[in-house]
């Protein structure tokens, strides 16, 4: 596509906002964890 | 039970005289067909009748009970919906290929024999084509072309299949058939193709989003639901299925997460849906069948709903890509609400009607301890949430405001939305009606406490990851390209096999042209003309001695027709055609 | 025309709309205790199991999609 076709956009991107990173690491490492107690309590 | 018109044969005649009215006598017309075949279909009772003897076999229009009415409902509810959304499309060419599929369909749920069955099962595929044929486009015309050749070796596979069954059995009667032997594969695979089971599944992303906008609501509800309700006929109970399923659940959900055209995304969510229904349909018990039909039945208003409401979006504004929508709930809230409500019917929220009928199916996983698949069925649960739950509502009403305003749909489109968004909620708050004409009889309660607080820790922390991921930056960027899928193999691959076949074929062509086409010719025609001048000129040729004699001309012969390679098409054909002479005799 | 929708202009209404959504998420969390499940897997009856298989689910999906996007993204016009 040439630059005059400029109207179509191309690509929608999702920018970070500030701090959500931490939130989201958080958030992930605990349901990993917790998921991970789940289904290996059976074999402990 | 003959004073009646078999509700296929209701649609196909109809079809004929839509060309022939106009204005609103016209309309009134096609609304009627659906509302008449519904009429039928009630008076039906069950049994086998409508048999018509021809060449000494039976045709069997009417094998009517549970299971074939179920489908039967739903397609004339469906079929009525699609019309009036499609009531002010100027276009008789749609309106007639859509009441002939929708004939089609019905003829396909109803058929009790094998050769009525293949009638209208090609029937389904040529009139949906001309519904991907009107959009008119260029990209159209090629994706229409390659789903009807799809189709058309799905339906050879499936007649190979029949040639065999009937050898074997010697009756083209047909119910349960189940996994056994050549005849029965052909068969099975004929119907995946339909039901867009992995990896035979291309054609329903590559085609679907093509169509016409009214042309798609009818295509999302009709050619994979008579495959579901036929594999539910004649393959319960098979264990392949179950894995089928469970893969075919989870594999289109991390395509559609990627793609950019809203109507693939939905396409791609059909296929996951579909994936429940194989997976019921291989569990087999009472429950899993019982899932898989109400889940059918509510799945097609609800994915019409979808496809209605974003070919509302792509008729008022011309636009159907993530990254050209977002912000229209402010000029389209109506239409928005019903896109939300078709959204939440498909990620099963309580209240809505994937959650009466797809947890049949989950429990009937769970009951037969299948671990495995259990897990992978609540994964695509939530993967659906994500796509077609959030993504296709977020991405066109909300999101980015893509500056685009605009108006709702035309009434009719609104109205036909509303029945279906209607319908959807109210199935799922009286899910009693529906249980009543499910093919067994039904004891599941959906609504207890575990199940919907469960569903909703499922879904909402689905949404919670979203957003979470949104505002992270991780959600992977909306973006104009191509995903492959496995019509790679036809689409690049076709192309790769027509350079082979050129080459080679074209090669021998050339060949034959210059000898036997040109030389041979030319030089005979010479000879008669001058036969001992001709001769000198070879003997003078063979020995090296030479004759004053003008030089032989061998191009005498005018260019006769063009040598250009035949149509891929019928080089196809033949090759289907080839494999079937080859099952037929040294198999059969 | 009709007048235009505007409610998730003001950023304060989409952070009350989020504010909603987060509490609806704690209310699913607590409520989860008080019922009375039949769990047919030893997993199920966990609590919270549902909440973190859904994130978890979510969240792979996604990651497991960017992966996919590396090998089979292609240009527009791949197939003209």
């Amino acid at each position: 596509m040439s630059e005059g076709e400029g109207k179509e956009k191309m690509i929608l991107s999702h920018e970070p906002v500030p701090g959500y990173r931490k939130v989201f690491h958080i958030v992930l490492l605990v349901a990993v964890l917790y998921l991970g107690i789940i289904f290996l309590r059976p074999f402990l | 039970m003959n004073s009646l018109i078999p509700p296929a044969a209701i649609f196909i005649v109809g079809a004929l005289f839509v060309p022939l009215m106009r204005g609103r006598l016209k309309s009134a017309f096609m609304l009627v067909l659906p509302v008449l075949a519904f009429a039928t279909l009630v008076n039906m009772p069950e049994g086998k009748y409508w048999i018509v003897n021809f060449l000494d076999y039976d045709l069997i229009f009417g094998r009517v009970d549970k299971l074939s009415m179920v489908f039967g409902y739903i397609f004339t509810i469906v079929s009525f919906i699609g019309i009036l959304f499609a009531l002010k499309v100027e276009d008789d060419l749609q309106h007639v290929s859509a009441l002939m599929y929708a004939g089609g369909a019905l003829g396909v749920t109803f058929s009790g024999d094998f050769f009525s069955l293949y009638i209208f099962w090609e029937l389904l595929a040529i009139s949906s084509t001309f519904l991907i044929l009107a959009r008119r486009t260029k990209t159209s015309q090629a994706a229409a072309f390659r789903y009807i050749q799809v189709h058309v070796f799905g339906g050879l596979c499936l007649l190979a299949g029949i040639m065999v069954y009937i050898h074997d059995s010697g009756t083209t009667e047909f119910s349960y058939i189940g996994l056994n032997g050549i005849g029965s594969w052909l068969i099975f695979i004929g119907i995946a193709l339909n039901a867009a089971i992995p990896p035979l599944h291309p054609w329903l992303q590559d085609a679907y989003p093509e169509a016409t906008v009214t042309g798609a609501v009818f295509m999302s509800a009709l050619t994979t639901k008579s495959a579901v309700y036929l594999m539910a006929r004649t393959f319960p109970g098979t264990e392949l299925l179950i894995w089928v399923g469970a893969f075919m659940t989870a594999m289109p959900i991390f395509y559609a997460v990627l793609e950019n055209d809203i109507r693939r995304v939905l396409a791609y969510s059909l296929i996951n849906q579909v994936g429940f229904m194989m997976c019921g349909i291989g569990i087999g018990t009472a429950l899993a069948i019982n899932g898989t039909v109400s889940h059918a039945f509510c799945h097609i208003l609800y994915k019409a709903l979808l496809f209605m409401s974003t070919g509302s979006v792509l008729y008022m504004t011309g636009k159907i890509r993530c990254t050209d929508l977002g912000g229209l709930y402010k000029t389209m809230p109506l239409t928005c609400l019903f896109c939300i409500i078709g959204a939440a019917s498909i990620s099963a929220f309580p209240l809505f009607s994937g959650f009466i009928s797809k947890s049949m199916i989950i429990s009937a996983a769970a009951h037969g301890n299948l671990i495995a698949v259990w897990l992978i069925l609540q994964f695509a649960s939530a993967g659906v949430f994500h796509h077609a739950g959030i993504k296709v509502p977020f991405f066109t009403f909300f999101g980015h405001d893509s500056g685009i305003r605009t108006k709702e749909p035309p009434l009719n489109m609104l109205l036909a939305m509303g029945i279906a968004a209607f319908l959807c909620v109210a199935i799922a708050v009286f899910p009693g009606p529906l249980y009543d004409i499910l093919p067994y009889p039904v004891d599941y309660v959906p609504y207890t406490g575990a199940h919907v607080v469960g569903q909703l820790q499922l879904l909402m922390f689905g949404a919670l990851a979203f957003c979470l991921l949104i505002l992270a930056g991780y959600y992977p960027a909306e973006m104009r390209a191509i995903n492959l899928d496995t019509d790679w193999f036809y689409r690049k691959g076709g192309r790769l096999f027509y350079y082979i076949m050129d080459k080679v074929l074209n090669g021998v062509n050339r060949l034959a042209d210059r000898v036997i086409a040109r030389a041979i010719p030319g030089w005979l025609g010479q000879l008669s003309r001058t036969p001992i001048s001709s001769l000198m000129t070879l003997y003078m040729r063979v020995t090296g001695k030479g004759f004053a004699t003008e030089a032989l001309n061998t191009e005498t012969r005018p260019e006769a027709t063009s040598l250009a390679p035949m149509g891929t098409a019928v080089l196809l054909s033949l090759v289907f055609l080839f494999l079937l002479f080859v099952v037929f005799v040294f198999l059969a | 025309m009709k007048k235009e929708l505007k409610i998730f202009d003001k950023p304060e209404n989409v952070k009350r709309f989020l504010g909603f959504f987060y509490a609806s998420l704690v209310v699913l969390l607590i409520v989860d205790f008080f019922i009375h499940k039949h769990a047919e897997f030893p997993w199920e009856g966990a609590p919270e199991f549902f909440a973190v298989y859904g994130f978890v689910s979510c969240v792979l999906l996604i990651f497991i999609a960017k992966l996919l996007r590396i090998f089979i993204k292609r240009d527009e016009n791949h197939y003209e």
